[in-house]
């Protein structure tokens, strides 16, 4: 563990796990848990407080890259990956998990996974333009995959149910933010969903509402309590819609797109993406705005310079001089990490994109600290 | 030395079934499943038929089938033929969607497809494997058993 050199208080942890981008992580429901992706593998680390975390399991089934992962309210597993593959990981009491196959029948990659809330069934989402619900069947130690195909016209990115566990909103590069049934036939109870606003009826794979915002949809999710779905798009929106209501959108303001948000509470969201670090965005009477950026680079030179303590740096203050500093390792470090050489010195924890901002600690209802990982290899932990 | 058991009161409603519904305006569904071991008993199943007497499209048949278990449709569809001529044809509709794992389900209703064609006294036939999850699905059942 690295603890920043920002003076930004907003970093908690700093855990660069992979020389390989995260595209994924997720925390086991008591934190006690971490998984994460590394190419084709999932890396399963113990994490205690104030210690770095301690990999004792690797998942290594999939032979293409994995591209999400999650972890259900009992502590399972769900790995998804191009190789068109899902791997449920049932935990033993051992240490190790026993990989179980779901057969998706999909013909592209799949993109995102994610439990339901009550654990017992999970949605995958596909590049072939399919979303598949997939639950246990008992009697035959199978997970079968149901498919919702219409209206889809393209790559399923993102996923998020509603905490009755039925409804599904889903979005994509095709650009539509959409809200699904996923109601299965004796695993969901119609009660769950009565008295819903958003309709009667929810036969499984019912396309319930559809919202076109004409880019890629990088994150969706809801608030269920407000009745609410957030999303942010690759225009570099951040958007909020409910079952009556238009569009709420409102702009990043560094202008580069977001890929991942986290709601705080009823008002409040913190996004995460290309800018590689997370900004909050606050809800008042007109409407949603920009509220404040955590760990954010500063720009200003000298301040960086010292703050960097990094002494190869030192002999340069402009901007000539200062890239004949670069020693070769630095040089091919920053290559790696950021896929260019820069002259910049470590400004922001992320040194890449933020692919993926999930809940970290909660504290009456509102969510107090986020982790986030990124193409960097890196797991951060901020507090709001 | 049969293996499948078919009582008279699954025989009755069956030929209740066939009677009632030849001059019927709208579709009929008749569900009728085999009960596993070790009594493999051919029976209409209750709570599935109660579900099946309120459909009024065929869209709704993949709500009310189960995914991981095939079932033998009876169903009366009124057409009406080129010819101008209203007709209700009984057609054993086979359900088998991909989504069944079980050897032993698929294994079972293969080998009383023959029995149940028999007692329905159809030899019309369609099979559905899509378990008519598209509306691209529903409509090929449609065409399928207009042309039957």
């Amino acid at each position: 563990m690295s603890f920043s050199n920002s003076k930004d208080k907003s970093v908690v942890a700093v855990y660069k796990l992979v020389k390989a981008p995260i595209y994924s992580h997720c925390f086991s429901q008591d934190k006690s848990i971490l998984a994460v992706t590394c190419e084709t593998d999932c890396l399963v680390y113990r994490v205690s407080n104030n210690t770095p975390p301690v990999l004792f399991a690797t998942l290594k089934d999939h032979d293409k890259t994995i591209t999400a992962v999650d972890i259900s309210i009992h502590g399972r597993i769900v790995t998804c990956s191009q190789d068109r593959n899902a791997y449920v990981w049932e935990p033993l009491s051992d240490g190790t998990y026993k990989p179980t196959l779901v057969l998706l029948r999909i013909n592209r990659a799949a993109t995102s996974v994610t439990w339901a809330p009550n654990g017992y069934k999970f949605a995958v989402g596909s590049s072939a333009r399919i979303i598949a619900v997939c639950y246990y069947e008992h009697e035959n130690n199978w997970w079968v995959s149901k498919h919702i195909k219409k209206p889809i016209k393209s790559t399923i990115n993102c996923l998020s149910w509603h905490a009755n566990g039925v409804l599904l909103a889903a979005g994509g590069t095709d650009g539509f933010m959409r809200v699904f049934s996923g109601f299965i036939k004796g695993l969901d109870s119609k009660e769950s969903v009565a008295g819903s606003p958003w309709g009667q009826k929810f036969p499984f794979g019912c396309l319930i509402r559809e919202w076109y915002q004409g880019s890629y949809i990088h994150d969706v999710e809801w608030r269920s309590q407000m009745e609410r779905i957030a999303y942010v798009a690759h225009d570099g929106t951040l958007n909020v819609v409910d079952y009556q209501s238009p569009v709420q959108s409102v702009n990043a303001p560094e202008g580069l797109p977001y890929r991942s948000l986290v709601w705080i509470n009823d008002h409040e969201i913190v996004c995460g993406g290309y800018s590689c670090h997370p900004v909050l965005f606050s809800e008042a009477s007109e409407g949603w705005k920009f509220a404040k950026n955590l760990d954010k680079s500063d720009n200003n030179k000298s301040s960086a310079l010292t703050a960097s303590g990094n002494t190869d740096e030192l002999s340069g203050n402009n901007d000539e001089s200062s890239t004949f500093g670069i020693s070769a390792l630095r040089k091919f470090k920053e290559l790696d990490l950021k896929g260019k050489v820069s002259t910049d010195v470590q400004e922001s924890a992320h040194e890449n994109a933020i692919v993926e901002l999930r809940p970290f600690a909660e504290s009456n209802g509102q969510i107090t600290q986020v982790s986030s990982c990124g193409l960097d290899g890196k797991i951060v932990i901020y507090t709001i | 030395s049969n293996l499948y058991k078919i009582g008279t009161e699954t025989r009755n409603k069956i030929k209740k079934f066939r009677t009632s519904t030849a001059r019927t305006d709208s579709i009929k569904a008749l569900s009728i499943k085999i009960e596993p071991k070790p009594s493999y008993e051919i029976i209409v199943d209750e709570d599935e038929q109660e579900e099946l007497d309120e459909i009024e499209d065929l869209s709704e048949l993949a709500e009310i089938l189960p995914d991981n278990s095939p079932r033998f449709v009876l169903t009366a569809y009124p057409t009406t033929t080129k010819d101008g001529f209203k007709q209700t044809p009984l057609v054993l509709v086979y359900w088998k969607p991909m989504t069944v794992v079980s050897q032993e389900w698929k294994m079972l209703y293969a080998g009383a497809l023959e029995m149940i064609r028999e007692e329905c006294g159809t030899f019309k036939l369609i099979e559905v494997s899509s378990g008519l999850e598209d509306d691209s699905d529903v409509e090929e059942l449609r065409e399928q058993l207009e042309n039957c």
